[in-house]
């Protein structure tokens, strides 16, 4: 029973006002390899590289409870309303200056996009919360 | 048969209790023992003086054999060596300065009573004066690391304006401060000319031989004379003394001298080989290691280490402040330089949060005239408290490489450090490239050298800096990592994984890349990437 009111409970949780957070399309599917692809749990990070940097990763992942990150749940159509940001067309100042704003990061992953789920009418995707990191050289 | 037992028995209830008597005298002695007082132990502050005793008393003992052998003590002789005339040395023992050299030798800098100096002359005897009132000459007794003596050098500090003079207290020989701008010279106990320093704000610019003209002032032409780096000048000394009877200061000419200032790396630095100290050899020869003279040999002296002033920039932002104040506890960090607060030592590195050239850098090192300046990008600070730590880790390196190689000497961390380093910091020194293209070419050779040498040590630092100064954090995260890739918790190889990122141009790094493995085995590339993902989930809580 009380999963069930917790599973009601996220589920009925409003989403955070999109003024909040940035939501992020991995389009160039291709280019994003998942890292530790053979780990098996719900956590999810996704890399690729550029020539201006060695390394950009977005990590759903956490290593205490409390430091969970959260998923929302929309629409494709909802999606596109909030001015998403396509990860093909970011460049360098784009992600220095994605990686100093304080607002959340929620990501479309590359393997949800590039699928057919794209063109099913009212299907919903779910949005990670991601952490964003940039290597940079030392 | 009966008898005989009965025999056995009773010698053996004998023998017991016989043994059983002695036990329990014994153990009546011990409580004895335990009950007297114990030996009061030595106070900790008695060590020093305990131990400035013991030199003293070495010195009393030795101080008519601290001669040179068969040199003489003239002021010329055929070699153009500089011998200042012998005075007896008349230390306060009062006034004791007691450290250790970097490479772990004990010395005891103790001020020298005597009214008895002598001078470089400035060319104005007003100006002459007053460089005597504001002059230090102490004696440095440098503990031998095997032998029971105290080897003796006479260091004295030659201030360049009155703003540089300083108390016997805020000067040592590894204690300069930061606005200190003179010439030290060091002498050996019968005033034979050692080795030379000019500093400029606590930095040394240029080390300093000086020698008589000779005769008419004509004499061939040396290494050091054809050496760009070097400048030649012409001094008069003179010798300076209280005349009781008179009650006055007199002054008496020396002969004048040429001195050779050379930019740090130039003939003395190089004839500096073992463990970058500089060693006393008499006559034409720059000093260099070796040269044992007998039964006094002057003891080798080193260059101040890396001094790192840690900058405002810093202390004023509370977490690195934090993250710089554990890194001071570090034994890596440690083993190759010292971060302070405060500009009282030899500074020659300096460590702030500002811009780096590269917006997208964490971290960047930049040498200019062998000052090391650190830079931690202030764009890039919302990293975990250990990632941090990695930057200001690899910073370190290159500031400690830049640094040996300047000064021509091993570094503790790499004990193979010359075989180990590429040719190309030759081709780097000695070339007048564009600076821009210097500067790429010095950090990518330093990486090449870094990725193939000093993961292993700089991993190992990483993780007991991590286990000792996060101990909560590393506990948590090294049970976190057992699901990922460390079934058994953290290892070093974790830690050397993180150094990869900013070694990314190197050689090393690219055949690492190149090693591919079968799914669902994680190839080292796959595995670094998995660490740096892993590295992400740490905390920013230092200061907080």
């Amino acid at each position: 029973m009380w999963k069930l009111i917790l599973v009601l409970a996220i589920w009925l949780a409003p989403n955070p006002a999109p003024s909040d957070y940035i939501i992020l399309i991995a389009d160039d599917c291709t280019n994003w390899g998942k890292i530790d692809p053979y780990r098996k749990t719900a956590r999810y990070s996704i890399v690729k590289s550029t020539p201006d940097f060695q390394s950009i990763m977005l990590i759903h992942d956490w290593m205490l409870p409390e430091d969970s990150l959260s998923k929302i749940n929309m629409r494709h159509a909802d999606i596109l309303e909030q001015n998403p940001r396509y990860t093909s067309e970011l460049k360098k100042e784009d992600w220095l200056k994605l990686d100093n704003d304080k607002r959340k990061i929620f990501l479309l992953r590359p393997d949800d996009y590039c699928s057919r789920k794209r063109f099913v009418f009212n299907q919903q995707f779910t949005l990670y919360e991601v952490h964003l990191r940039l290597s940079g050289p030392e | 048969m009966f008898l005989e037992l009965k025999l056995v028995l009773f010698r053996s209830i004998f023998v017991l209790s016989y043994f059983l008597k002695r036990v329990w005298i014994g153990l009546f002695l011990l409580a004895l023992i335990g009950c007297m007082q114990e030996p009061e132990l030595p106070k900790p502050g008695q060590t020093a003086l305990d131990q400035t005793t013991q030199v003293r008393a070495w010195f009393e003992a030795n101080k008519g054999s601290l001669r040179l052998p068969a040199r003489g003590s003239s002021f010329r002789t055929g070699s153009q060596e500089l011998i200042l005339p012998f005075f007896e040395k008349e230390p306060d023992w009062d006034q004791v300065h007691h450290y250790f050299f970097a490479d772990g030798r004990e010395v005891f800098e103790v001020n020298l009573e005597n009214k008895e100096i002598f001078i470089p002359s400035l060319g104005e005897q007003q100006e002459d004066e007053l460089l005597v009132r504001r002059s230090i000459q102490n004696i440095l007794f440098v503990k031998h690391p095997t032998e029971a003596r105290f080897d003796p050098l006479i260091v004295r500090y030659y201030p360049d304006a009155e703003n540089s003079k300083r108390d016997f207290k805020d000067i040592n020989y590894q204690m300069i401060d930061e606005k200190w701008s003179g010439t030290v010279d060091l002498f050996t106990y019968d005033e034979h000319f050692f080795i030379g320093f000019e500093i400029q704000k606590g930095r040394i610019l240029a080390t300093r031989k000086v020698e008589v003209t000779g005769e008419g002032g004509r004499r061939g032409m040396g290494h050091e004379q054809l050496d760009i780096r070097c400048s030649v000048t012409t001094t008069d000394w003179y010798q300076v003394y209280y005349n009781y009877e008179t009650k006055r200061v007199e002054y008496i000419t020396l002969s004048p001298t040429r001195t050779y200032s050379c930019a740090v790396g130039g003939p003395q630095g190089e004839g500096s080989g073992a463990g970058g100290n500089y060693a006393y050899l008499p006559g034409d020869s720059f000093p260099r290691a070796g040269g044992a003279l007998g039964s006094y040999n002057p003891p080798d002296v080193p260059l101040p280490m890396l001094h790192i002033y840690i900058d405002s920039s810093i202390k004023d932002n509370p977490r690195l402040d934090c993250i710089v104040g554990k890194l001071g506890m570090s034994a890596f960090v440690n083993s190759i330089a010292e971060l302070t607060k405060i500009k009282d030592k030899n500074t020659n590195s300096i460590l702030k949060l500002g811009n780096t050239k590269d917006p997208t850098a964490y971290g960047e090192t930049k040498n200019a005239n062998g000052f090391n300046e650190i830079t931690i990008n202030n764009s890039k600070l919302d990293r975990p408290d250990l990632m941090i730590a990695r930057t200001i880790f690899h910073e370190l390196a290159h500031a400690e490489i830049m640094a040996a190689l300047k000064e021509n000497r091993i570094t503790p961390i790499d004990g193979n450090f010359p075989a180990n380093l590429d040719l190309y910091i030759t081709f780097y020194l000695n070339t007048s490239a564009d600076k821009e293209d210097k500067d790429d070419l010095l950090g990518n050779r330093q990486h090449n050298y870094m990725a193939a040498n000093l993961l292993p040590v700089m991993g190992r630092g990483l993780m007991n800096f991590h286990r000792e100064q996060f101990p909560e954090e590393f506990k948590q995260f090294s049970e976190h990592v057992k699901d990922v890739g460390y079934p058994k918790g953290l290892t070093e190889d974790f830690y050397m994984n993180l150094f990869w990122e900013g070694l990314e141009t190197s050689t090393a790094y690219k055949q690492m890349a190149a090693i591919t493995v079968q799914p669902p085995f994680l190839s080292p590339l796959e595995k670094y990437k998995r660490d740096l993902r892993s590295s992400e989930l740490l905390k920013k809580a230092c200061g907080n």
